[in-house]
Formats: structure tokens, sequence, C-alpha cells
């Protein structure tokens, strides 16, 4: 049974309408990303599964009960904030145990729950400090500590690390992810940060102006991104576009690259050929990502002679900034085998791994 | 002459540092030469004020003004002093000023935390009422307190004071809840504290410097106002304001007792000067709180 089920959601403020039709549904102990860039409704969206936005059209449903009608209070959820959001006035202590207090839990029973809290998170020597006392990291951890008091179906977490510097968050990713393996409780996780949907996330739901993109896991969204935009949104460094043109029929299409210095034809396999014809268009958005855009072994068919404008050493890779067709585009290669600016550098496309966009749509066509 | 400092601004010589304090200290004395003079004063006898120094220390020291001033000075025909008319004023200035600041941290919470279709309007028309005279709600006031039967008494008082003063609490409180993150309420909510709960244990123990603001504004206009108390009651029902000018302005032999007259002006004086010396180091930090808290 899924844990949460978002039937046919939409949301108005207004006259705006922020979130179209919105269908997720969550499995026990899933970890699901809602990721996009600011304005997407990814955050009211989570606001909405919390109780803490009404619903404007279709339904949620935790645990199989409608909760359209229901207060957070009601719902069985945890969730943890971007501002931390600790009770200034309070001490570790008692902002772990108000959740259970809210609830009428005993004293003593909260005391074990906020002690058994504190020993998972290691945060027994900060009980008594007040959130002023406390570092950025200690605070969230204080934080995730309040959600987890409650024991709850669903934890809900608001870009909990976009506060933190970038050392503490990979450090608290990989904590959180932790917590989840340990916890197999379900969580919905927003971000803004694709690094972290791609690490963190069992599937992810891709957002932006207010539609779920694509909803997939991490591989089938990088490796088969449902349209430019998920392909665009997801990969660091992005993935290259070129616009380009086909030739040739069915069962033999053909495209054309050229670059600064010499230009290429490159046969396209049988599967996306057919695809491709079905479509028909002529002029299409090849999409190839920095790692299938790199040097050619030996002097290979289909490579394409460019000229390269910027080196980007990286660490483990390095990366070459060019142009094909008239497009700037990103190659990666070995730090041991890097060239300098300036040198002429053939480039072969694994034409495998590339997909295809129509122009105007930017939908997916193989 | 400027010279740079350690922290790096350039201040003045020493002939500056002269005039400065120079100024400073003028300003001071300026302010506070009343204060002596009316103290000294009030500890003098007839006699020694009579015969003229101003500025001289009570020789002999008298408490005679202090003791007519609260217990027997006349205050027209009523000859009990302002003992009474303290007690009055007490008596509707504190339930006023508690009531103005719960409601002012009531709606200025769900002004900012509770929002509601309208409530900017709401706000907008509450705001209205900060600019409001004292004068305009004198006669609606008073037919309003006829019909419900509260004239002449402190608890039509209290009722003035506290509907006068919610509008200047709302904005004090308002705009103090402003600066403080929506997430922590959206937080009680998930932990499952409810609006009042919220409340209780979220916003109220945050708010300690802004109700500080609150209850010296609304102390120190409401002890020390003189038209409503002047309209509104009579006789005994008098505020102690009302009840001082009575002092000041009867006197059974024609001779003016400028030593009662001094003490019952500080005794009126005395608990505004109380709270803010007992609250007013929450003043500033109240004042200034919400203009730097992210």
């Amino acid at each position: 049974m899924a844990v949460l089920n978002i039937e046919n959601v939409s949301k108005t403020f207004g006259e705006t309408r922020v979130l179209e039709d919105i269908n997720i549904a969550m499995a026990e102990g899933e970890f699901l990303i809602l990721v996009g860039p600011s304005g997407c409704g990814k955050s009211t969206l989570l606001n909405m599964i919390a109780g803490l936005e009404t619903i404007t059209e279709g339904q949620i449903t935790l645990d199989g009960r409608s909760v359209n009608a229901a207060s957070p209070r009601e719902r069985n959820i945890a969730m943890v904030f971007q501002f931390y959001a600790l009770y200034p006035n309070m001490n570790v202590r008692r902002n772990i145990e108000f959740g259970l207090k809210m609830r009428g839990v005993a004293k003593k029973e909260r005391g074990a729950t906020v002690d058994r809290v504190a020993r998972m998170l290691q945060i027994e020597d900060l009980l008594d400090r007040k959130p002023a006392q406390l570092s950025g990291g200690q605070r969230q951890r204080v934080a995730i500590g309040r959600a987890l008091a409650r024991d709850p179906a669903l934890f809900l977490f608001d870009e909990p690390l976009s506060n933190l510097d970038a050392k503490l968050r990979v450090e608290m990713r990989t904590e959180i992810k932790q917590l989840h393996q340990r916890l197999a409780t379900a969580m919905v996780y927003v971000t803004h940060d694709q690094i972290e949907a791609m690490t963190l996330g069992d599937r992810i739901a891709v957002m932006h102006a207010g539609r779920v993109q694509q909803l997939g896991t991490p591989r089938e969204i990088y490796d088969d991104p449902a349209n430019r935009y998920v392909a665009g949104f997801i990969g660091s460094p992005a993935m290259n576009f070129i616009e380009c043109e086909l030739s040739g029929r069915a069962g033999d299409i053909t495209v054309c690259l050229s670059g600064s210095e010499g230009e290429s034809r490159l046969w396209l396999p049988a599967a996306t050929t057919e695809k491709l014809a079905a479509h028909g268009a002529r002029r299409v958005v090849m999409g190839v990502r920095p790692e299938h855009l790199v040097p050619a072994v030996a002097e290979r068919a289909g490579a394409i002679a460019c000229r390269i404008d910027v080196v980007e050493p990286t660490g483990p890779d390095t990366y070459l900034h060019t142009e094909i067709n008239a497009e700037p585009v990103t190659a990666r290669c070995l730090p041991s085998a890097a060239p300098v600016a300036g040198d002429t550098v053939a480039l072969a496309v694994d034409v495998e791994r590339a997909v295809f966009f129509d122009c105007d749509s930017e939908a997916r066509i193989a | 002459m400027a010279t740079r400092t350690e922290d790096g601004v350039a201040r003045g010589g020493p002939l500056a540092r002269v005039l400065v304090y120079g100024l400073l200290l003028f300003a001071a004395a300026y302010f506070l030469l009343p204060l002596y003079v009316m103290l000294t004063t009030s500890f003098k006898t007839l006699g020694q004020i009579s015969g003229g120094n101003l500025f001289a220390l009570p020789a002999p020291f008298s408490l005679t003004g202090w003791r007519d001033a609260w217990s027997s000075a006349c205050t027209g025909s009523d000859c009990t002093g302002l003992q009474h008319y303290f007690w009055n004023s007490v008596a509707f200035t504190v339930p006023a000023v508690l009531l103005s600041t719960a409601f002012g941290a009531l709606n200025g919470y769900v002004l900012t935390k509770w929002r509601f279709r309208g409530s900017e309007i709401v706000f907008g028309l509450l705001l209205v009422g900060t600019f409001v005279p004292f004068q305009m709600f004198l006669l609606p006031m008073a037919r309003v307190l006829g019909m419900i039967g509260l004239d002449n008494s402190v608890a039509g008082l209290t009722l003035v004071h506290t509907v006068y003063g919610v509008a200047f609490t709302t904005l004090f409180c308002r705009n103090y809840y402003v600066a403080i993150p929506d997430e922590l309420v959206k937080a009680a909510r998930i932990d499952g504290a409810s609006f009042i709960s919220t409340f209780r244990y979220v916003i109220l123990p945050i708010s300690t410097p802004i109700l500080m603001v609150c209850v010296i504004w609304q102390f120190t206009q409401i002890w020390n106002d003189f038209l409503f108390g002047v309209v509104f009651t009579s006789g005994d029902a008098h505020p102690i304001t009302v009840a001082l000018n009575n002092l000041v302005n009867t006197s059974s032999t024609g001779v003016k007792r400028y030593n009662v007259d001094m003490a019952g002006a500080i005794i009126t004086a005395l608990p505004t000067l109380v709270v803010y010396i007992v609250a007013g180091r929450y003043f500033m930090r109240g004042l200034t709180a919400g203009a730097v808290k992210g």
C-alpha cells in the first residue's frame, strides 16, 4: 500500500496556477526527492502534504486515508525546515519533546524518547543548550531529532541542507541517507540541488513550472530524460545540446556535426533512427552528456576536429570547452591526456548514449 | 586636528571633547534643574519657601508637604489628599495596560502568522486608529459609556484606554512578529500545537522585549492621561492627574502651598518613572530588535 498518494492535485493562489495535475504514489520506506528551480512549486507541494497549505483540486492520501481536510496535527508526519525553525526559547531537550508534549505524551515517556533520539544523532551533550548556542550543523541535527521523536509514518524535508556550508552539507547528506537506511521510513525531500537529488533519492520527481516533468529513479532520470528540461537540469556539467540536421531515411539516418576545424557525419543506431523517422522532423536537438563527448582514441571515423577554447581541470576529470555546430559544448577527458587551450582535438560522440529532442516542444524524440 | 583612532573613526581633539561634554552637561542640567527644584521644594517648610532662595537645600528638612499631599490636602471640596485618586489611577491603569497589551499581542500574532483574507485591510484600519486624536474620541465615547452604563466609573476608563491603546499595541506587536520566521509557526503546527498553544509556548516566550515596549508606552499614556479622566469621570472617580490639577488650584487659605503642590506632582509622576526604570532596559532593545533580526 502506498504511504503517500497524490492524485490529480492542483493548487492556485488567486489567479496564479502554481501546481498542475500532480500524480505521485510513494511506496513504504521510499526516499522521494522533489527537485526543481525556485518557484517550481516543490515547496508548495510539500506544504500541502504537511497540511500547511490547502489543496485546490485533487486528493492526497496518507496511509490510505484522505487528508485533504486534516490539520497538520492529524497527519502522521514530521517536517524538517530549511531555517531549522527551532524554538529559540527552549533548550534542545524541550525542542525535541515539544511535539510529544503537544500530543499529551507523559513526561517519563518523553524523557526516554529524547534520550533515544539524542543517542541516535549523537547530540546527548547538547540537550541543555539553547538553539542560539549551537552551530548550523548542530541546529539541523536537533531539527532532525525533533522530527524523529514523533516516529511518524512520513518525514518531510524542506531544503534542510541549503543553509549549511559546502563541506557540512556533504556530511549531513550522508547522515540523512544513513538515517533513512536505518529507519526505513518514507521520506519526501525537497531540494533545488540536483546532486542532493541524485545521491539521496530512490526516486526523483523533477518539477518545473508547476508540473512534474519526470518521475523516476536517478538512473532513469539521468540516462533517459523525458524532455530537454530534465536533461539540462540534472547532471553537472550540464548536458550539451546541439541543434543539427538529419539526412537519410529510416534505418539509415545520419547527422552532420561540424567543429571549428572540420566536420563529420555520424551514423545513428537503429533504435534511434526508427524513432527519429517516425517523428519525421529534419531539424532536431541532439543531447550529449560531457562524458559521452571525449577525445577520440585513434584517428576514428566520425571524430570531429575542434579547437579547444578553455581547459578546466577539476581533479578527477578535465573538461574541455569548444563549439560544435556553433553551439558551446563541454567535453570530458582524463587529466593525463588533457590538451592545452588552443590545441585541436578530435572529439568522438557516443551515439549510443545520445538523445534527441524536438526543437520546439523540447519533448524527447529518441 | 582630526586624528585616526584605533577603530578608524576620526575624532576631534581635546577642544572638541570639551565642547561636546560641555554641551551634554548643559543639556542634562537644563532637564534636571526643574526636578531638583521640585524635590527640594517638596521637602521645605512654607516658611523657607516664602523666604526666597529657589535653589537652597531644605532646612529644616520637612515631610509635611508629602504627608499633606498624600492624605489631607484639599482637591476641591474633598480634603483627603491624593491617596484615593492614586488608587483610582492604579485601578484602571493596570488592567487597561494588561488588556491592551494582551490584545495587541494576539492581534499582531493573527495579523502576521494566521493571515486571513482581508487581514491587511484590518491592519490598515487599526493603523488609522493610531492617527485618531484623543479629542475625536470624546463625544462618541461618552455616548457609548452612557449607553452601556459605565459612565463616571473606573471600569469605563479601563474600557476607553484599552480600546484606544489596542491600535498602538497591535502596531508594535505586528511589526515585531513580522520579523519572526513563519517557519517557527509551521513547525509548531506540525508538532501538533493549536492556535493558542503556538502562541503560548512559541510566540509569547520570545515576545518579552516588545511586551515591555507596549507596557511602558501604554502605562505612560494611560497614567498620564488627563483628558479622558476629566471628561468621563467626576468627583470620586477622578484619576490622579485630574486630582493633582484640582489640588494645585484649590487653596482654602489663599496661600499657595508649593511644598504640597510639588510633592503631589512627584507622587503623580513616580509610577511612570518606576515603570521606566524597571522595564526600560527592554525598551530600547524592543524598539530595535525587529530591525536587526533576520
